[in-house]
């Protein structure tokens, strides 16, 4: 008799443990929390809570069993409730938010919740404890409303300034271009002379000052500044058409209409003007002028 | 002949030449520069063709133009039945019953035929603008077994560019013996439009040409006057250069940097300017000079008679031909505005 007594023994704990299992209608649990219990909450606060349940193949939770959406009691609300089920196990994710504004610390709690699962030859419930939390107030105690400086319960976020070099260095490109346009046009850069063809016919008319006979190519010079002025070829019975064209230089009419005067008698009757090159340098000079101030 | 003769001679013959441009425009209004054009041409011994609408004033200013320079007028309409012969002779029946042979148009005034106008020449057959080809460049007909001869034939020619019916391209071997093509148009000038209208003088066209002085033009004398004017009037080597530049530029235009919108610039010209084109051109430029008092030509010169000398000279690719009037006015501007002188 004695023999029997351990395995009988080993036996029935085993047969009350099973029946303590089966009277017992919930499934093992466990529940975990986002934050840890030293933490403290101020109103807006979200509160992660998972519930994870073990369960077997064919197991799943009863949906009606879940909690709602929306307010819960006086100071927090359900925000967003999330289910994930695998063979093995089933989590439930809840998301509250404290919308309680308090004047000193307090205590108060989640509410217990109860989860019904369905398959799997059975039933089990599983009862979630209430879960305590501390809130405490925004703004320190005894500080009236009004003198309450709003502070940022976060730092800014962080933005990137990538772009904005690159609009600066466009920007700086850009400009740094027109001016160095603004000053070709206007012949303040020695190396790149631009389009003042009068500047060029000045240079070349000095450069002809020593030549035995300059007369002849200083109104050529003449003329091709003219014709590069006025994009075409321009003759004595074309000059007020490219006046009106050019009216910058409509300061010079006269001494123009002398120069083609002096170029038909010169390259046409052939007339000799001795003095021919003086006279193409000083109206090249103020024809420079002109062009300079149009510019 | 001393120098200063010949410069006392020039200076009356222009003297003469201005009165009669003034006595012509008297009766025609709004046309100066054809006239200042037929001017140049009496003058530089050239044929002239006319073109233009119906009804712009081309056989009046013809008929004023022959008034004013005297001698013998003729005029023949140009007909799809009109034949080489009808210019020469004509046949019929006398009062007697006999057959008779009397002179046609052409050899009617003999030596004293001055202006020979060929209206709507298009109309006639190529055989008869080869019969006029041979009168105009040769002032010379061969009939009834010897040669006449018109020392002072001048002939103008019109062109009906409207109708196109029934009538013969003028080959363009004949337009080239032409000296100028001018076209008339209708006066732009709202007063002389008016005028047109509502002046009486101008509805009577005979009265009208009865007003103008005849033969102000010694009109026999000009084929001496006119060699005279083409020796004294000299074109420098600037001008001559320019002249040649001129020349090339219409046979390659492309070289001198002439562009068209929308056209292939190497593919445009089927044939520039002839060298008898640039020889008449500046014939005429010389006589344009001298009228304007200068015994040496002007790039304005050429300028004032280069459209009127050259553009019946530029052929076109048939590819171009159809919009002809558009470009050949297009091209020669752009020819004048990108050859330089000097």
């Amino acid at each position: 008799m004695r023999k029997f007594a351990l395995p009988l023994a080993i036996i029935l704990s085993v047969a009350v443990a099973l029946l303590m299992n089966a009277n017992d209608g919930t499934a093992p649990a466990r529940f975990e929390s986002q934050d840890d219990h030293a933490a403290t909450h101020t109103m807006g606060d979200l509160i992660l809570r998972d519930i994870v349940v073990s369960t077997g193949p064919g197991v799943h939770i009863d949906p009606a069993s879940l909690p709602a959406p929306g307010a819960i009691n006086d100071w927090a609300e359900i925000r967003k409730v999330e289910t994930d089920s695998t063979d093995e196990q089933t989590r439930v994710r809840i998301t509250y938010q404290v919308f309680y504004g308090v004047r000193g610390p307090e205590t108060a709690e989640l509410p217990p919740m109860r989860l019904r699962f369905e398959g799997g030859g059975g039933s089990p419930d599983v009862e979630a404890p209430a879960l305590p939390v501390s809130v405490m107030p925004l703004i320190p105690p005894g500080i009236p409303d009004e003198k309450v400086a709003i502070r940022a319960l976060r730092p800014a976020e962080p933005r990137t300034y990538s772009p904005y070099p690159q609009w600066l260095a466009l920007g700086l490109g850009a400009f740094g271009a027109g001016l160095v346009y603004l000053l070709w046009m206007r012949g303040l850069l020695p190396p790149f002379a631009g389009p003042l063809p009068f500047r060029r016919a000045c240079r070349d008319l000095q450069r002809l000052a020593d030549q035995p006979s300059r007369d002849r190519a200083a109104c050529l010079l003449l003329h091709r500044a003219l014709n590069e002025t006025a994009g075409e070829a321009v003759f004595g019975n074309r000059l007020e058409a490219f006046l009106e064209r050019h009216p910058e230089f409509a300061g010079i009419r006269e001494e123009l209409v002398e120069f083609f005067a002096l170029s038909r008698e010169m390259f046409f009757a052939e007339a000799a003007d001795g003095d021919a090159y003086a006279r193409c340098l000083k109206l090249a000079r103020r024809a420079r002028r002109l062009e300079r101030k149009s510019s | 002949m001393s120098a200063d003769l010949k410069q006392t001679q020039l200076a009356d013959w222009r003297q003469r030449a201005l009165a009669f441009e003034r006595e012509v425009g008297k009766a025609v209004i709004g046309l100066d520069r054809p006239i200042r054009h037929i001017l140049i041409a009496v003058f530089a011994r050239g044929h002239v063709m006319l073109e233009g609408d119906v009804g712009v004033g081309k056989t009046t200013l013809l008929r004023a133009v022959a008034r004013c320079l005297g001698g013998a007028y003729e005029r023949v309409e140009g007909t799809i039945d009109l034949m080489p012969n009808d210019l020469v002779y004509h046949t019929y029946i006398n009062e007697l019953g006999k057959p008779q042979v009397d002179p046609g148009p052409v050899l009617k005034h003999g030596e004293e035929l001055s202006v020979f106008f060929f209206n709507e020449v298009n109309r006639a057959r190529p055989q008869v603008h080869s019969l006029l080809l041979r009168i105009m460049a040769e002032h010379a007909v061969s009939a009834f077994n010897r040669e006449h001869f018109f020392p002072y034939l001048q002939v103008f020619a019109d062109r009906n560019r409207v109708e196109k019916e029934e009538t013969f391209e003028i080959p363009s071997a004949a337009r080239d013996r032409f000296m100028m093509e001018l076209h008339i148009e209708t006066p732009a000038d709202p007063a002389l439009r008016r005028a047109l209208m509502f002046d009486p003088k101008f509805h009577d066209v005979d009265r009208l040409l009865d007003t103008l002085t005849p033969g102000l033009l010694p009109y026999r004398e000009i084929p001496q006057i006119a060699p005279v004017i083409q020796q004294s009037v000299t074109a420098s080597e600037t001008l001559q250069q320019y002249a040649l530049d001129l020349w090339e530029a219409t046979r390659r235009p492309a070289d001198y940097g002439v562009k068209l919108e929308g056209v292939d610039m190497d593919r445009l010209i089927l044939a520039g300017a002839s060298a008898r084109g640039v020889s008449m051109m500046m014939r005429a430029a010389r006589v344009s000079a001298w009228l304007d008092g200068r015994d040496y030509v002007v790039p304005e010169d050429i300028h004032g008679v280069f459209r009127e000398t050259i553009a019946h000279r530029v052929f076109f690719n048939p590819v171009y031909e159809l919009r002809r009037t558009a470009l050949i006015d297009e091209l020669l501007d752009a020819i004048r505005q990108r050859v330089a002188a000097p």
